[in-house]
C-alpha cells in the first residue's frame, strides 16, 4: 500500500468512527422511543433478542395522552409564518440599504450595526410589560409581531443584495418595471442561495426558541413543541414518561431535518456565497 | 411607485418595528433596571441599587463565573473541532463527503430544548449510554460517572452537549470557506516548495480567517446567552452547587418568577456589558494577532 | 408550475406559508370556551383526575360553572406572576389556584397587606377547620403570621429500604434511631456486599452538592433555612453540625451514599437493581415507587422514621406539598372558598385519597380503618400507621422569598465541606463550615434587605 492510499484509509475510518459516534444519539433516541416503560433503563438499546417487546404505544400515547398535535400545529403555524415575514420583510429592507441611497441610510445602518451585538434577553422584562399593555399575552402576536424585527437578517441581505448588478436594475427601469417588481424578479432571484441559507437559519431558530414564547405563550392551547416537551419532564412528584418524551423528542427533529435536505445545497451555496463574513 | 419613495416604502415595515418592538423596549429596560418592583403599586425607585448589588450578590457572581467558563470552553474547543472536520472533509481523497457532512450537521438540527431532554438521559449515571459506554471502555473509571450531580462535572456536561449540537454548525461554515480557497494559491506555493504545514499557515489559515473571526464572535456571543440547555437538563434547578446557574437564567428567574422586573432588567444590562467587553477584547487581540504576522 | 417557479422566495418559503396558513386557520377556528363563573388552576395531573367528579358535584348544587384547569407548575407559576405584577383580572385570571410548595415564597415579596391570596384564617376558624388540620402544617402558607393557603397534604418523611438485601447481610436498618447509628449499619451492609464483589452497591441515595434532604434534616432540627419572618437561620450552629455530618455521609472513607439521575423512574431502576437500597420517602412518593417498582420490589421494602441527631429531634420532616389559596382579586371569594374546601376536605375528596398514600392534613380524617390496614406491597406492613405517626409530629416548614436563594448558598457551603471531607477527613469540619456558613448568612440578609418591601426587613 502506498502511503497516499493508507493515509486516505486512515482518514476515512477516522470519519467514520466520528460520524457514528456523533449519530449514536440518534440511533439512541430512535430505539428509545421503541421501549416500554420497563425496559426504558434496562436496555441501552433495545431488547433485540425479543422484539416482541418492542412498541409503538409511545407514538400512540404521545397523540391521545398529550396535546402533541396542538403542539405541532402551533409551532408550524409560528415557525412557518414567522420565518415567511422575517424573509420577505429582511430581504425588502437589506434591498433598500444596499440598492438606493436615501436619507436615514447611514443612521439606520450604523444604528443596525450597533445593536447587532446585543443580546435581546435584555428587553424579555421590558417587552414582557409591553404584550400585557398591548394584550397581547397567550396570543400568537406576540411571538410574531416583535420577531419580525430581524437585524441580522436585515445586515445579511444589505451585504448580499450589494451583488446585484445595477445594469440589471437599471435595464428593468428602462422596461417600466416597478421598483416591487425588481425585488421580486430581479434581486431576489441573484441572492437565491442567500435567502434558502437564511430561511433555514430563521426557521430553526424559531423552531427551536423557547425563551420567549414560554414566557408570553403561557396558556397550554399555544404552546410549542419546546414548550411542551420541556413541561413533560415534570416535576419530581409526577413520574416523566420517559418513552413518550422521547417520541416526542424525535417526531419534533423531523420537520427540520426535512428542510434541511431540501436547503441543502442552498444553504452551503449561500454561506459559500462569502455574505455572512463579518 | 416612484422609485423616490421605494426605498422608504422597503425599509418602512422594518424601521416601524425596529423603533416598537426593539428600540423602545431596550429604553425602557434602563429605566426599569433602576427600580425595585412587584406590583405596579409597588414600583420603588431605588437609583442604581440593583447595580451596586449585583456586585455583592453571590448568585450573580456564580451565574457570572459559570457562563464565562462556558462561554471560554466552548469557544476553545468548538472552533478548533470544528476546523478539524471541515478539513478532513475537505480532503481531494474523500468519498461520500455528501454524508459525512450531513452526518456532522444533522445535530445541529435539534434544538437546545431536545438536545436537553436528550442528554438528561444519556448522562444518567449507571443507565445512561454515555456512562455505559464509560463503563465499557474504561471499566477502572466505571458507570457511575456522577455527570448530573457534581458540581465539577456540571459544565462538562453542558459542554458536552453544547459540542454535539454546534460544532456540525462551524464545520458547515469552514468547509463552505475552505472550498472557496484560491487554488491557484496553493500551486503557487507548491511551486515556492512549501509542505503542507506550510501551505496550511500561509495560504488556508489567512483565507479562512474572516469566517474564524466570525465563528469565534458569535460563539462567544451565543455562549454567555447561554440558557436552555442547563434549564432543561438540570429540570429547571439552579443545579448542584449552583453550578448551573447562567446569567440569563439568573434574569428569567427575577424576572418571571420573583416577579422583580427591575433587577432582572440590571442583569440584563450587565449582561450586555460583559458582552460588549468580550466582544471589544476579541477585536482587540484579533487585530493585535493579524498585526503581528 | 409556472407559478412556483416564479416564486422566488423559494419553494420551501411557498410551502411554509401554505402550512401556515393552513395551521393558522385551523387553531383559529377553535374557539375559545367562555369564561366560567369560578375558574381553577392545578399542575398535578392526579389532583385534576381526583377533582372532577368532585366539581361536577358541586356545579350540580350550586348552580356555578367551574373550569378546571391543569397547567405545567412553572407556567402556572410564571402566570401568575405576571397576573399579579400587571394586577390584571377578568378572563384569564383564576380564583382558585394550587401552588407548589417550593414557589410559594416567590409570591411572599410584597408586604403582608399586598400579598396577591387572600389570608384564610376567617374561612378556616368560621367553618371549624382550623383546629381540625396539623398545625404545623399552615407554617409553609404562612408570612408574618397571615395564612394564605389551605394544606392539600401532610407528606410525611421517612426512609424506605430494601428490607430484603439488610437483612441478607445480617443488619436491621429499622432499629437505626440516630443518624449515627444509621451511619455505622450503612457502612456494615456495604462492606459485607463488596465483601461479596458487588459492586455500585451504595447504601442509601443522598447527594453531595444538591440539599433536599439536607434541608429535610435540618428541618427535623426545627431549622428553616429563611422562616416567615424573613430571618436567616443559616448561621444557626446547628447548621453547621449538620452540614458536616450529611458530608461525612456523601464523602471520604465514611461515604454511605450514591446518587441517582432524578425522577422516579431512574430512582426504581437503581432501588430493584440493588445499587441504592434505602432513600428518604415522602408519602407521595409510595404510590409512585409500586407503579415503576412494579413486581420487581413486591415484598421488598419497608418504611422506618427518620433516624434523629438528638433526641429532641423530630423522626420526620416533610417534603413536597401543595396548598390551595384564593386571588385577592376574585370576585366570588365565598363560593370560592366553598369550592376549595369541597375539594379537599369533603368526604368525597378525603374518601378518593384513601388509596394512595397521601394523608389529608385533617387529623380525623386518618381514624378511619382503611389507614390501618397491611399493604402486601410491603411485605404486609401497616405503612400508613407509620405514615401517621410520623405526620403528627411533622416539623414547622417555611417558604420565604428568599428561600431558593438561600438553597444555593447552603449548596455552595455543601460542596465545600464535601471536597475538605475528600482531602482531609472530617477533622474541625463544623468549625469550617461554621465560618463559611456565616458569611453566606451575612450575604443573604444583605440580599433579602434589598429585594424585600417590608419596612426594616431581614
Amino acid at each position: 500500500m502506498t502511503r497516499r492510499a493508507r493515509s486516505s484509509w486512515i482518514l476515512h475510518i477516522a470519519l467514520t468512527l466520528t460520524a457514528a459516534v456523533s449519530l449514536m444519539p440518534f440511533a439512541w433516541l430512535i430505539c428509545a422511543t421503541l421501549k416500554t416503560r420497563e425496559d426504558f433503563f434496562t436496555y441501552t438499546f433495545l431488547p433485540w433478542g425479543d422484539p416482541r417487546r418492542w412498541t409503538l404505544a409511545n407514538y400512540g400515547a404521545l397523540f391521545q395522552r398529550y396535546p402533541f398535535a396542538t403542539w405541532m400545529m402551533n409551532s408550524l403555524f409560528l415557525s412557518g409564518a414567522q420565518t415567511v415575514i422575517v424573509v420577505t420583510l429582511s430581504s425588502l429592507g437589506g434591498f433598500a440599504l444596499a440598492k438606493y441611497e436615501f436619507r436615514f441610510r447611514r443612521v439606520l445602518t450604523l444604528v443596525m450595526l450597533a445593536t447587532m451585538l446585543l443580546p435581546y434577553q435584555v428587553m424579555l422584562p421590558s417587552l414582557q410589560e409591553m404584550m400585557y399593555h398591548f394584550g397581547w399575552i397567550n396570543s400568537y402576536a406576540a411571538v410574531i409581531v416583535p420577531g419580525a424585527v430581524s437585524v441580522f437578517g436585515i445586515f445579511l441581505f444589505m451585504q448580499s443584495m450589494k451583488l446585484v448588478p445595477d445594469e440589471l436594475l437599471h435595464a428593468g427601469r428602462v422596461d417600466g418595471c416597478s421598483e416591487l417588481r425588481l425585488w421580486w424578479e430581479v434581486a431576489l432571484p441573484v441572492v437565491r442561495p442567500m435567502v434558502g441559507a437564511f430561511t433555514l437559519l430563521n426557521f430553526m431558530a424559531n423552531w427551536n426558541s423557547f425563551l420567549w414564547p414560554q414566557i408570553v405563550l403561557q396558556n397550554a392551547a399555544k404552546h410549542t413543541l419546546p414548550i411542551g416537551l420541556a413541561n413533560m419532564m415534570g416535576l419530581p412528584e409526577s413520574a416523566t414518561p420517559y418513552g413518550v418524551l422521547m417520541a416526542g423528542t424525535l417526531l419534533s427533529i423531523l420537520p427540520v431535518i426535512v428542510l434541511f435536505v431540501v436547503l441543502q445545497k442552498d444553504f452551503v451555496a449561500g454561506l459559500a456565497s462569502g455574505a455572512v463574513k463579518g | 411607485m416612484q422609485s423616490r419613495y421605494a426605498p422608504y416604502f422597503f425599509v418602512a415595515p422594518f424601521a416601524i418595528l425596529f423603533c416598537l418592538f426593539f428600540a423602545y423596549p431596550l429604553g425602557r429596560s434602563i429605566m426599569l433596571s433602576l427600580y425595585k418592583a412587584a406590583t405596579p403599586r409597588m414600583m420603588q425607585f431605588v437609583g442604581l441599587d440593583n447595580y451596586r448589588m449585583l456586585l455583592k450578590d453571590r448568585a450573580f457572581a456564580a451565574a457570572v463565573a459559570n457562563t464565562t467558563y462556558f462561554a471560554l470552553a466552548f469557544t476553545l474547543l468548538q472552533v478548533p473541532l470544528s476546523l478539524g472536520l471541515a478539513l478532513a472533509l475537505n480532503s481531494r481523497r474523500l468519498r461520500f463527503r455528501q454524508f459525512f457532512r450531513f452526518a456532522f450537521f444533522s445535530s445541529n438540527l435539534v434544538g437546545n430544548v431536545f438536545v436537553a431532554v436528550i442528554f438528561s438521559l444519556l448522562l444518567a449515571p449507571r443507565h445512561g449510554l454515555i456512562n455505559r459506554a464509560i463503563g465499557a471502555v474504561l471499566p477502572r473509571v466505571g458507570t457511575e460517572v456522577p455527570w448530573l450531580s457534581n458540581p465539577w462535572l456540571v459544565m462538562p456536561a453542558i459542554l458536552m452537549a453544547a459540542l454535539w449540537l454546534s460544532v456540525g454548525f462551524g464545520m458547515i461554515y469552514l468547509l463552505a470557506a475552505l472550498q472557496g480557497v484560491d487554488h491557484e494559491l496553493y500551486e503557487a506555493a507548491e511551486v515556492d516548495g512549501a509542505g503542507r504545514w506550510k501551505k496550511f499557515q500561509h495560504v488556508t489559515l489567512p483565507s479562512i480567517a474572516p469566517v474564524l473571526r466570525y465563528l469565534m464572535l458569535v460563539g462567544l456571543i451565543g455562549a454567555f446567552q447561554l440558557f436552555e440547555l442547563p434549564y432543561v437538563l438540570f429540570g429547571q434547578t439552579t443545579g448542584p452547587g449552583g453550578r448551573a446557574i447562567t446569567v440569563v437564567m439568573y434574569l428569567f428567574t427575577w424576572g418571571f418568577e420573583m416577579g422583580d422586573i427591575g433587577y432582572a432588567s440590571a442583569v440584563g444590562w450587565a449582561l450586555v456589558m460583559i458582552i460588549f467587553l468580550v466582544t471589544l477584547m476579541q477585536f482587540r487581540t484579533l487585530y493585535r494577532a493579524r498585526e503581528a504576522t | 408550475m409556472a407559478g412556483a417557479m416564479s416564486f422566488h422566495l423559494g419553494k420551501p418559503i411557498l410551502v411554509m406559508a401554505l402550512v401556515a396558513v393552513a395551521c393558522g386557520a385551523a387553531l383559529m377556528a377553535r374557539r375559545e370556551p367562555a369564561r366560567k363563573d369560578l375558574v381553577v388552576w392545578v399542575f398535578a395531573e392526579e389532583h385534576s383526575r381526583a377533582y372532577q367528579p368532585i366539581i361536577d358535584g358541586f356545579e350540580m348544587r350550586t348552580g356555578l360553572s367551574v373550569d378546571l384547569k391543569l397547567m405545567n407548575e412553572s407556567a402556572m407559576g410564571r402566570s401568575l406572576q405576571a397576573i399579579f405584577a400587571n394586577e390584571l383580572r377578568g378572563a384569564g385570571v383564576p380564583d382558585v389556584v394550587e401552588v407548589e410548595i417550593n414557589r410559594v415564597g416567590k409570591f411572599f415579596r410584597p408586604p403582608v397587606r399586598e400579598v396577591a391570596f387572600e389570608p384564610l384564617r376567617p374561612m378556616l376558624e368560621s367553618s371549624g377547620l382550623y383546629e381540625q388540620i396539623v398545625p404545623s402544617r399552615y407554617a409553609p402558607y404562612t408570612k408574618q403570621g397571615v395564612i394564605f393557603g389551605v394544606p392539600h397534604d401532610v407528606h410525611p418523611v421517612g426512609i424506605l429500604y430494601r428490607e430484603d438485601l439488610f437483612r441478607e447481610a445480617g443488619i436491621d436498618l429499622g432499629a437505626a434511631g440516630t443518624w449515627l447509628e444509621f451511619q455505622e449499619a450503612c457502612l456494615k451492609f456495604q462492606a459485607f456486599w463488596r465483601g461479596r464483589g458487588v459492586k455500585n452497591r451504595h447504601a442509601v441515595e443522598l447527594y453531595a452538592a444538591k440539599v433536599d434532604y439536607l434541608v429535610v434534616m435540618l428541618m427535623q432540627r426545627g431549622v428553616n433555612l429563611v422562616d416567615d419572618y424573613d430571618r436567616v437561620h443559616l448561621d444557626n450552629p446547628k447548621v453547621a453540625e449538620t452540614v458536616a455530618f450529611y458530608a461525612g455521609c456523601v464523602a471520604g472513607a465514611r461515604r454511605i451514599a450514591g446518587e441517582s439521575s432524578g425522577g422516579e423512574g431512574p430512582l426504581a431502576r437503581d432501588v430493584v437493581d440493588g445499587n441504592l437500597c434505602a432513600f428518604v420517602c415522602p408519602d407521595w412518593r409510595l404510590a409512585l415507587l409500586k407503579e415503576a417498582g412494579g413486581d420487581a420490589l413486591r415484598g421488598k421494602l419497608r418504611l422506618m422514621p427518620l433516624p434523629r441527631s438528638e433526641a429532641a429531634d423530630a423522626p420526620t420532616a416533610t417534603y413536597g406539598g401543595t396548598m390551595g389559596a384564593i386571588l385577592r382579586s376574585s370576585p366570588r371569594k365565598q363560593e370560592a372558598w366553598g369550592l376549595l374546601r369541597e375539594l379537599y376536605f369533603s368526604h368525597q375528596s378525603l374518601a378518593a385519597r384513601r388509596s394512595d398514600h397521601v394523608l389529608p392534613p385533617i387529623r380525623a380524617a386518618w381514624d378511619d380503618p382503611a389507614y390501618q390496614r397491611g399493604d402486601p406491597y410491603f411485605g404486609g406492613q401497616r405503612i400508613d400507621s407509620v405514615l401517621i405517626e410520623l405526620a403528627k409530629q411533622i416539623p414547622p416548614r417555611y417558604v420565604a422569598p428568599a428561600s431558593g436563594i438561600a438553597g444555593i448558598y447552603l449548596s455552595q457551603v455543601l460542596w465545600k465541606a464535601t471536597r475538605q471531607v475528600e482531602r482531609k477527613g472530617t477533622e474541625g469540619l463544623t468549625s469550617a463550615c461554621q465560618v463559611w456558613l456565616n458569611e453566606a448568612a451575612t450575604d443573604l440578609r444583605r440580599r433579602i434587605a434589598q429585594m424585600s418591601f417590608d419596612e426594616g426587613g431581614g
